[in-house]
């Protein structure tokens, strides 16, 4: 109760002194209220004020008039007109006035009705503040400065820093920088228009916000100035209007310096949910898979890769080479499914998420699986940039679900969205490159990535910005392989199509050095098998699975069931209730380590099933000869062991 | 205007959106992992060194490095002499050659 009055006095001393400069006025406009519900009005009206930046209030200078109304839908709280009447549902008064509004539950982040209706209030001014322009000195001039830029010389010729800015109407919902940070970023290709659709739905403290630019600053004010937790919710929003208003609440909560993510990686024996602390990466590096024959994969697949050091290790060069701990952020499409549909990808009917991938399996996918090697270039960015980078990409992990368009909104477009509205760099902001070789060669040309740590092949894959692809090492095995024994096969692929049993003869003739090479070639052997083992369980999966075929039915009901309990990887914000949004805080944390672990038993439990009933699929030829190249891997493996034993060499302890 | 019934309208237009993505989760790589996971290429002893993910992931270099006599020498296995010389005494004094041995041998 004291604390109350205190308040009540400090927003009161507050107000009376704002009066005197002008500025915001609240002001009932009501006779008919009775005493108490006029002071109950009041009450809320001054808290309002007290919640407000100073700049808000000296800058909005007018009278608003707020009255109760009757003419409203039962559910709405309040609405604003264009200028300066404020008016809110009749219906919510009593409840204000008898103080029940205080405990009655929302069931939404505000927790009660006499909070919402504190943040309508809010959310309504917010409305008039948008609407009145009120652009600070410096942001007023550059406008004025783009404004008479483009009259001179049109759009096309626009400067760079005047990009979205020579036709803004509203003081915060049109500005570049917002609407990037908002999920409404440039359509890549397009001259700078904004798409149209936000797609950062999940974990939003009120959907309302994703209609239009408008009611995102309303919504997301309100909880700028009432959740102590918003800074740490929403870190880069915080930000930007923090220094917007040159202020910030004083009730900020204390913020980890850690952000959480889950990793989705196959490995299901690890908890998923991982921390990335921003400053503990040393670099980000532009991940770039190269082209093949694949038609989804003509141009590439563009990642960011996250140069994370090792506990303990200071941030420097040799981080480079905890390749362990860097993750990688990628954009994918579900697209190596068997309905993989041309169409369906160049009309965006695949979901795109932001994966948080162990570095290690991308390169296993990509070198090994696929035989594409990748390309890790360090981008050229400042501390900041990294920081607020990383803290976006958390943010964009929680909340985005897009669509994926092969052609206009690719992984590429993705990571330069993600790039963009992450860094603020302006070497980015007119860039329009949609293709993931084209987007490497224009940063590259801009300064922002530095492609010479390429130019000696050695040193790159030594150092990590290359990882080649085992098309090339199988090469290079089997011409060790030819020099040193007598094979009649010319060309690898021949080696390998012949059957296991006919490879294993030559074994034993291997010294250490010609059975490490026979060691890769077994497994491009055996990869290559699981390559042609795959295709065929495909097509007969899918065939009895329409057939209700029962050798399938197995494996289908594992299969199905993985499908259902792996989804959670991909949109991680379904893990947690409605109860919270933007970045997963203390508490919800907790509870994602609980049921994500758990989920991940599932998993596992589950996969060791499908690892069996998979088999169970195969034609007996193609389990023959599976059989036979793991017997051919355990027996080079062995012969290696038995050869390195004889020689004393160094073993590990 | 700020209502609430628009926003839950919303958030089951979000919902919907959901149910489909599950459906088109990648099956053929889940049945690709099967198949690896059931195999293993190293021995069964377990210690921390051997068992270290950085180690046992430099395997495929290692094998590289031995065959080119180290002329193909990538970054998983830079990375895993790195971990062995800062965690084995023994190891500062190997050679990058019978470290690279030593982790194909595993």
């Amino acid at each position: 109760m004291k604390t109350l009055a205190a308040w009540l006095l400090a927003g009161g001393l507050f107000l009376s002194s704002v009066a005197a400069n002008a500025g915001l006025r609240l002001v009932i406009d009501q006779p008919g209220l009775t005493p108490a519900e006029r002071s109950a009005t009041q009450t809320l009206l001054n808290e309002a004020t007290a919640a407000l930046p100073p700049v808000f209030i000296a800058e909005l200078d007018r009278e608003v008039r707020v009255s109760w109304t009757t003419r409203m839908p039962d559910a709405a709280y309040g609405q604003a007109s264009l200028v300066s009447t404020l008016e809110l549902n009749q219906r919510l008064l009593p409840g204000l006035v008898d103080g029940s509004a205080a405990t009655a539950k929302t069931g939404r982040p505000h927790g009660t009705v006499r909070e919402e209706l504190l943040a309508t209030v809010l959310h309504e001014l917010t409305h008039l503040y948008d609407r009145a322009r009120l652009w600070p000195a410096p942001e007023r001039t550059l406008l004025n400065r783009c404004r008479q830029q483009q009259a001179t010389l049109g759009k096309v010729g626009l400067a760079q820093a005047c990009q979205g800015q020579a036709e803004r109407r509203f003081t915060l919902s049109d500005d570049p920088q917002l609407l990037d940070l908002a999920g409404w970023p440039q359509a890549v290709g397009r001259r700078g228009e904004r798409e149209q659709d936000n797609r950062q739905v999940a974990r939003s403290p009120d959907l309302y916000e994703t209609s239009n630019p408008k009611e995102f600053i309303a919504v997301n004010m309100e909880y700028f100035l009432l959740d102590p937790t918003y800074a740490c919710r929403r870190p880069e929003l915080y930000g930007y209007l923090r220094n917007h208003f040159g202020w910030a609440p004083p009730n900020r909560a204390t913020c980890p310096t850690v952000l959480p993510f889950l990793n989705a990686g196959s490995d299901f024996g690890r908890q998923p949910l991982g921390m990335i602390d921003p400053e503990r990466v040393y670099e980000v590096d532009y991940l770039l898979a190269e082209a093949n024959q694949n038609w989804v994969s003509r141009w590439g697949h563009s990642m960011l890769r996250l140069v994370i050091c090792a506990p303990g290790r200071p941030r420097g060069p040799d981080c480079r080479l905890d390749l362990e701990y860097s993750l990688v952020l990628s954009f994918r499409a579900f697209v190596n499914d068997v309905q993989l549909s041309t169409w369906g990808g160049l009309n965006g009917a695949y979901p795109s998420r932001l994966f948080v991938l162990p570095l290690s399996q991308v390169i296993d996918e990509y070198t090994k699986t696929e035989l594409r090697s990748l390309a890790s270039v360090p981008l050229k960015l400042e501390r900041d940039e990294i920081n607020s980078l990383v803290r976006h990409a958390a943010e964009m992990h929680w909340s985005y679900d897009g669509n994926y368009y092969f052609l206009s909104n690719n992984c590429a477009v993705e990571t330069l969205k993600l790039l963009r509205a992450g860094t603020r760099d302006p070497r980015l902001q007119n860039m329009d490159s949609i293709v993931p070789n084209g987007l490497l060669s224009v940063l590259e040309s801009r300064g922002l990535a530095d492609g010479s740590v390429l130019n000696d092949k050695r040193q790159a894959l030594r150092r990590g910005y290359l990882f080649d692809s085992f098309r090339d090492r199988y090469q290079a095995m089997f011409t060790v392989l030819k020099q040193q024994l007598p094979i009649p096969q010319v060309t690898v692929e021949a080696w390998l199509e012949q059957p296991a049993t006919e490879r294993r003869m030559w074994f034993a003739k291997a010294d250490l050095r010609t059975s490490a090479a026979l060691l890769l070639l077994e497994q491009a052997g055996y990869r290559r098998q699981l390559l042609l083992a795959q295709e065929e369980v495909k097509q007969r999966y899918l065939s009895g699975r329409e057939v209700n075929d029962n050798s399938v039915g197995n494996a289908n009901e594992t299969l199905q069931a993985i499908l259902a309990n792996s989804g959670f990887l991909s949109r991680p914000a379904e893990l947690l209730g409605s109860d919270g949004y933007g970045l997963p805080q203390a508490n919800e944390v907790q509870r994602l380590e609980q049921v994500s672990g758990e989920r991940q038993q599932q998993l596992q439990k589950l996969s060791l099933d499908l690892d069996k009933e998979v088999r169970a699929l195969l034609t007996p030829e193609r389990a023959a000869d599976i059989a036979a190249s793991e017997a051919n891997l355990k027996q080079i493996g062995q012969h290696l062991r038995d050869l390195h034993k004889a020689s004393g060499g160094f073993v590990l302890p | 205007m700020r209502n609430l019934l628009i926003a839950a309208t919303l958030g089951f237009l979000a919902l919907a959106d959901v149910a489909q993505a599950q459906t088109l989760v990648q099956t053929s790589n889940i049945i690709v992992r099967a198949f690896g996971r059931s195999i293993d290429f190293t021995s069964d002893t377990t210690t921390s060194v051997r068992d270290a993910k950085v180690v046992l992931q430099a395997k495929e270099d290692a094998a590289s490095y031995v065959a080119s006599k180290g002329d193909i020498r990538g970054a998983q296995l830079e990375s895993a002499f790195a971990t062995l010389r800062a965690h084995l005494p023994q190891a500062q004094g190997a050679s990058d050659q019978a470290l690279a041995e030593a982790i194909l041998a595993l």
